[in-house]
């Protein structure tokens, strides 16, 4: 069948293309060319990278990406790690504790969790507080706007997922092995050193370098806590370029953008290979096999304090930070005289004010619709990928294309093309359905092809013998078997797509007002009280998302990210 | 096919003969520039019609854009207004956006320093209103693209625990004293640092201003990439013990809600004005045209005053309790950049900036 | 019924899959017929193209007279209308549909004949009845055991009176006593049923079982065509040879051949006698071949005609059997593999073998 292409794949790479040559044409093209005073392409220029490349701040900016990925990818896999050890292979106390506090935290917008550190570290908050008491001194102790805050802010911020994607990891290692170790005469030290992590060394290693390319393309934390200290990376670059000028310097934007693409584009392809390695000593043979669990004796407390600890930083302190903002008239520092001031206020605003209710309802009709056709799209795609249909190979690389752009510079392109595009939906909610449609695609095709893998062949082939055309064995057999991994594919880009803060920041309009890129534009304008109710709101929404899509990928033992 | 594409053809003759006279027609109905006896009358049943407006504004949202939002609702009930926050640049680049993208959502664009700009970029109109008549000829566009809405003072701010008011500086030299190294922080907007330096250079003069930021420089100020207003939130909570670019009546207000704020103007006073544009082509033009009305009527910039901003209407003026940052009520010059200055000098007050401040 | 002809399918590189080579066979009206061979000979390729799911490279395919698939004229008929019944490896039974609508769908799916709702219920019930399965009707497909989800499978298959009933390695997947009953009850249900069947095996004893004819595949080619007795008595070259029952194979020259189709072999042990039917003249290199049952082991007796097949040796392992003894009897440097009945011999015996001529075969060992 190979040279026979059917229309419906035809159709799928024709969408595709349409949604992913334009970002790139669009993006190096506005990088190479001047605007004139009303905003249209003038003459060809090299002079925003020749600007780049000589300004003084560049190579710090560089520098300071590396260090910031770095960091947060070892932060996140060391909290990580350790609490899907402690919950995978122990008898330590409180062990479900960590599911329920990961779970609540996936449905915390980013930036209300960045926000609630700001003021929970910052100069006058609580801690430096704290320490000043404790040590003396009236100078702070720490500065959360430095690089050592970002990292320790977008390491805790990704914790929660490196525990739910090694808890499987440690959860399906043969305990064999390590008993093998044990009665080789290793105690638990050298066992855990020589043979547990060193076996889960290869989704360790995978696992970090995915954080690491997650805080490279990262904008929140940057943004928030890395610019009021001067700490630039290459995204916030970006949105500098766009937001600190007049006229708006969007040809240097895009030059950053470019070239953020470039950097984004080797470390994927090194990512894939370091995760084609996972598989090495996938151990799990469905004979015998059964998870041992470590007796910790009496140092089962002591982890089990810890495992309180980890979700009492993770999801606990911001949360309780967030509750106190929001319940006071203007943000200060937790203390006994500040009591009187509080009440409701903020949250009487929140739920009374229609653009509010607005930005509410925008963000789930967003979520959902994008979700839905992600998930519609990538059922096609998936099972065309799964099965090799002829032009599979195209689908599957133009798909995941979109994984190249970092989120803030998908939406400077897609600006860029709402504005010289000519399709008249710049602002709309429509145009960020489109936006979010095309970015996570790569996720949901991801899902649905796991989910095909999973059907037989031979479940298809019997449905043509006995006598179903191609559509009707889609519908009747392939549908119908896939739909728990497109349910949790439709959550999984449904909490993504709410999330999102960067991907859309420059293209919501007074129409498509949603809620995290209001709770952004909430703290640029220094509204902390409205900020912090309004996320509390959302928070409680998402929750009841975040918790249902738990349920349903253990129901279905399917993978969480 | 001939005859599909002469029939196309044809359609085309037709509707390009029909919009020659209706656009003539539309220009006399733009209710942007019309002055007959009807005109309130006309813009009341087009608003009802549109039944919305949407306002880009850079005004604090809570403190005064609310308010006016609120008064012009409980007067015509039936147009729905939505505002947008935002800073200068983050209007200027939405707007012009909307323009190019062919999709104009702003009906009324009201901000700081973007008068010249926008203008340049042709995406604005004139307009005409009977408020415009009650302001001086000489703080209003001659060409009618845009009109004063509000004056700002700008000037440091401290916090009143951290510091106490005898220790505070009381001038631009006393910013230099070592003390306060680290304990600065300003907006670096273009209408926080980028226009502090402009009033400095506007005062001082080319050399001196350059002699005074260099060694302003050496304090290490904080730089807050977000609006003057966090600046002074920051210093409330206690995280910087000055300010040096807010808005002059914001520590004022917050310090009447019980904050640990307080405003330390500097002579000679740095003033700039706000305006409101109309933007070509706006999606609900009636109620824009209402809406400004409004906003430059008594009872408009009313709301400002109640909501401790200085209105720009000769007639209105600001609540007493602002009058200890009313330069000439406690004996301060006015160092006044019009918007035309503020946009020539942008240029050269951010290299100073990117030279001196930028790590 | 079934006409294969000069069946080519090659395989793009990277693929899996054994290719075919210039197959041709015919399956008439009514027969059970079996493609045995290892893995990878190409039989599963061969039953895919006849089903349908694969595209062969070229040849030509008919089925009941009907073109099925002609590469000269470009005629493909997809597999959802050449009106087939299959049962695959994995049952392939859809575990969302209830064990009903799983055998009700083809009729659903029927194109030529409308079927009315009461005629599938009644047609389902009765076939679900021939299978033992009406019990479980309304079932979920998912909680059948594994001889239950077999059944349902050939419940599905025969449901719609397909033209042909093509079986992958249906019992491959059964433990080995479901195995032998599903094998007999196959068997009455395909004579009963009357339908043509294309039977896919690598277990001889299946093949020979159950089938009406076997076609022996290898390296993507048919080695041999012919019923399990022909097959199994007189294998037509060196590779049906061994892979359809155990045999022990003396490679030699052929030295000479009579007209009543008698041969001798030169071969390690000496010459030996053996009937070549088969074997033409000149053909040099060619091989006696014995099955291990047909062997005579004598205690050495010291006398008679040494001379004809008779060869001394000495018992060197013994494996008792239950029902038989094995044993390895080395005679020089060859080693003979020996049947016979339980407990005749001890290790480390001198005996005397002994190849019945009319039971030895010499055959052809080209294609080794």
């Amino acid at each position: 069948m190979i040279g026979r292409i059917s229309p419906p794949v035809v159709i799928l790479l024709v969408l595709l293309c349409a949604a992913i040559v334009p970002p790139f044409v669009f993006l190096s093209y506005s990088s190479l060319h001047y605007l004139d005073a009303s905003g249209a392409f003038g003459a060809f220029t090299f002079e925003h990278f020749a600007a780049i490349f000589s300004s003084r701040t560049f190579g710090p900016m560089l520098l300071n990406s590396l260090v910031y990925a770095l960091g947060s990818a070892l932060l996140a896999l060391f909290i990580g790690a350790a609490q899907a050890w402690l919950a995978e292979r122990t008898d330590a106390s409180f062990r479900q504790i960590l599911y329920v506090a990961s779970i609540v935290s996936l449905g915390i917008p980013y930036v209300l969790y960045i926000v609630a550190w700001l003021l929970f570290l910052g100069k006058a908050g609580p801690f430096n507080a704290s320490l000043q008491y404790l040590f003396g001194g009236t100078t702070p102790y720490i500065n959360v706007y430095s690089l050592g805050g970002m990292i320790f802010v977008e390491g805790l911020l990704w914790s929660p997922l490196a525990f739910l994607l090694l808890s499987p990891v440690f959860r399906n290692s043969d305990a064999s092995f390590e008993e093998a170790a044990s009665v080789c005469g290793a105690g638990l030290l050298s066992t855990l050193r020589y043979v547990t992590f060193r076996m889960a060394r290869p989704a360790l290693l995978a696992l970090g370098f995915l954080v690491f390319i997650k805080a490279s393309e990262s904008f929140e934390v940057p943004a928030l806590v890395g610019l009021p200290g001067s700490t630039r990376v290459l995204t916030t670059a970006i949105y500098q370029k766009l937001t600190l000028d007049i006229p708006p310097d969007v040809g240097s934007a895009s030059a950053f953008g470019v070239m953020l693409l470039v950097v984004m584009a080797i470390l994927l392809q090194i990512y894939s290979r370091v995760a084609a390695q996972t598989h090495r000593y996938q151990t799990v043979t469905g004979k015998g096999f059964r998870p041992r669990v470590v007796r910790l004796g009496r140092w089962r407390y002591a982890a089990g304090a810890l495992i309180v600890t980890i979700p009492f930083i993770v999801v606990v302190v911001p949360l309780a930070t967030i509750l106190w903002a929001a319940l006071l008239p203007y943000y200060q520092p937790f203390s006994m005289k500040a009591l009187p001031l509080l009440g409701v206020g903020n949250f009487v605003q929140v739920l009374n004010s229609p653009s509010f209710r607005g930005a509410i309802v925008n963000s789930l009709v967003l979520g959902a619709a994008a979700a839905t056709l992600v998930t519609v799209l990538s059922a096609i795609a998936g099972w065309c990928v799964a099965r090799r249909v002829a032009g599979s190979r195209l689908i599957d690389t133009l798909a995941a294309l979109p994984l190249v752009f970092p989120a803030i510079v998908l939406g400077l392109a897609f600006l860029e093309i709402f504005v010289h595009g000519g399709a008249r939906i710049y602002g709309s909610l429509l145009s960020l359905v489109v936006v979010s449609v095309v970015a996570y695609m790569p996720y949901g095709l991801r899902y649905a092809q796991l989910g095909v893998i999973q059907i037989h062949p031979e479940l298809e082939e019997a449905a043509a013998i006995a006598g179903a055309r191609q559509t009707g064995t889609f519908f009747r057999v392939v549908l119908p078997l896939l739909v728990p991994a497109l349910i949790s594919c439709w959550l999984f880009v449904f909490l993504l797509a709410v999330r999102a803060v960067s991907l859309l920041l420059l293209l919501v309009g007074p129409d498509s007002q949603i809620v995290a890129v209001t709770l952004f534009d909430f703290w640029n304008n220094g509204q902390i009280g409205e900020l912090a109710a309004l996320g509390c709101v959302w928070t409680a929404i998402m929750t009841v998302f975040s918790v249902a899509f738990l349920i349903v990928a253990r129901r279905y033992q399917l993978p969480i990210a | 096919m001939r005859t599909a594409a002469s029939y196309f053809l044809a359609i085309g003759a037709i509707v390009t003969l029909g919009a020659a006279p209706a656009a003539a027609q539309a220009a006399a109905d733009n209710p942007a520039m019309y002055r007959g006896p009807d005109r309130e009358q006309r813009l009341i049943e087009g608003a009802r019609k549109e039944g919305q407006v949407t306002v880009y504004s850079s005004m604090i949202a809570d403190q005064a854009l609310r308010p006016i939002l609120n008064g012009f609702e409980a007067k015509y009930p039936f147009v729905k207004p939505q505002y947008v926050r935002d800073d200068p640049p983050q209007q200027l680049q939405k707007v012009m956006a909307e323009a190019r993208a062919g999709r104009m959502v702003v009906d009324v664009l009201e901000s700081t320093g973007l008068e010249v700009p926008v203008r340049a970029a042709g995406i604005d109109q004139p307009f005409w209103s009977p408020e415009v008549e009650a302001y001086k000829p000489e703080r209003r566009d001659p060409n009618n693209y845009w009109a004063p809405t509000r004056y700002s003072y700008l000037g440091a701010c401290y916090n009143t625990s951290l510091v106490k008011p005898g220790e505070a500086p009381k001038n631009f030299e006393d910013f230099l004293d070592p003390k306060w190294k680290g304990k600065i922080a300003w907006s670096s907007t273009v209408i926080g640092a980028m226009l502090f330096i402009t009033g400095v250079r506007n005062s001082m003069g080319e050399e001196k201003a350059l002699a005074y930021l260099q060694k302003l420089a050496k304090q290490d100020i904080a730089p807050i990439a977000s609006a003057n207003r966090v600046v002074v939130d920051r210093v409330m909570a206690g995280e910087y013990a000055l300010c040096l670019d807010s808005f002059l009546h914001h520590p004022i207000i917050s310090a009447r809600k019980g904050a640990p704020v307080a405003p330390l103007p500097l002579d000679p006073v740095l003033t700039v004005v706000s305006s409101v544009m109309m933007p070509k082509a706006p999606p609900h033009p009636h109620a824009a045209m209402l809406f400004i009305d409004y906003l430059l009527s008594k009872e408009g910039q009313g709301k400002l005053q109640s909501a401790d901003y200085f209105p720009a209407h000769p007639e209105v003026s600001a609540s007493p309790d602002l009058d200890k940052i009313v330069p000439h009520k406690i004996g301060l010059k006015e160092n006044f950049i019009s918007p035309p200055k503020m946009n020539a000098d942008l240029a050269r007050s951010r290299a100073i900036y990117q030279e001196l401040f930028a790590k | 019924m079934l006409h294969v002809e000069n069946l080519t399918k090659v395989y793009a590189p990277g693929e899996s899959g054994g290719g075919i080579r210039a197959t041709s066979f015919h399956v008439t009206a009514g027969e059970f017929y079996t493609l045995l061979g290892p893995s990878g000979c190409g039989k599963t390729t061969t039953l895919r193209s006849v089903a349908g799911l694969e595209e062969p490279s070229s040849g030509r395919m008919t089925l009941e007279d009907r073109v099925i698939f002609d590469s000269s004229t470009g005629v493909f008929v997809p597999a959802n209308q050449r009106r087939l019944g299959m049962v695959f490896q994995s049952y392939a039974v859809w575990p969302h549909m209830s064990v009903f609508d799983n055998t009700a769908f083809p009729l659903r799916m029927s194109r030529g004949k409308r079927w009315s709702n009461t005629e599938i219920r009644q047609r389902v019930t009765h076939t679900l009845e021939t299978m033992g399965l009406a019990a479980f009707a309304d079932r979920s497909a998912a909680q059948l055991s594994g001889g239950q989800q077999q059944r349902l499978a050939l419940a599905r298959a025969l449901v719609a009176e397909p033209r042909l009933l093509l079986l992958d390695e249906p019992l491959s997947n059964l433990d080995a006593l479901l195995r032998e009953q599903m094998r007999s009850e196959l068997r009455r249900l395909q004579k009963d049923v009357g339908v043509t069947a294309v039977y896919v095996t690598h277990d001889q004893s299946e093949a020979l079982a159950l089938s009406d004819r076997i076609a022996v595949m290898h390296n993507g080619r048919i080695a041999q065509i012919g019923t399990p007795q022909q097959i199994y008595h007189q294998p037509g070259n060196a590779f049906v040879a061994t892979f359809v029952g155990r045999s022990n194979l003396l490679r030699g020259a052929l030295l000479e051949r009579d007209k009543d189709g008698n041969a001798r072999i030169a071969t390690a042990l000496g010459p030996v006698l053996c009937r070549a039917p088969t074997v033409t003249t000149g053909l040099a290199p060619g091989a006696a071949l014995i099955r291990p049952e047909h062997i005579v082991l004598t205690a050495i007796a010291g006398t008679g005609d040494a001379s004809l097949n008779r060869f001394r040796g000495r018992v060197s392992q013994v494996a008792f059997l239950g029902e038989a003894t094995e044993c390895v009897v080395q005679v020089g440097n060859v080693e003979i593999l020996v049947r016979g009945p339980a407990g005749q011999y001890g290790g480390s015996e001198a005996v005397d073998v002994f190849f019945p001529p009319e039971r030895t075969l010499a055959i052809a060992v080209d294609e080794l």
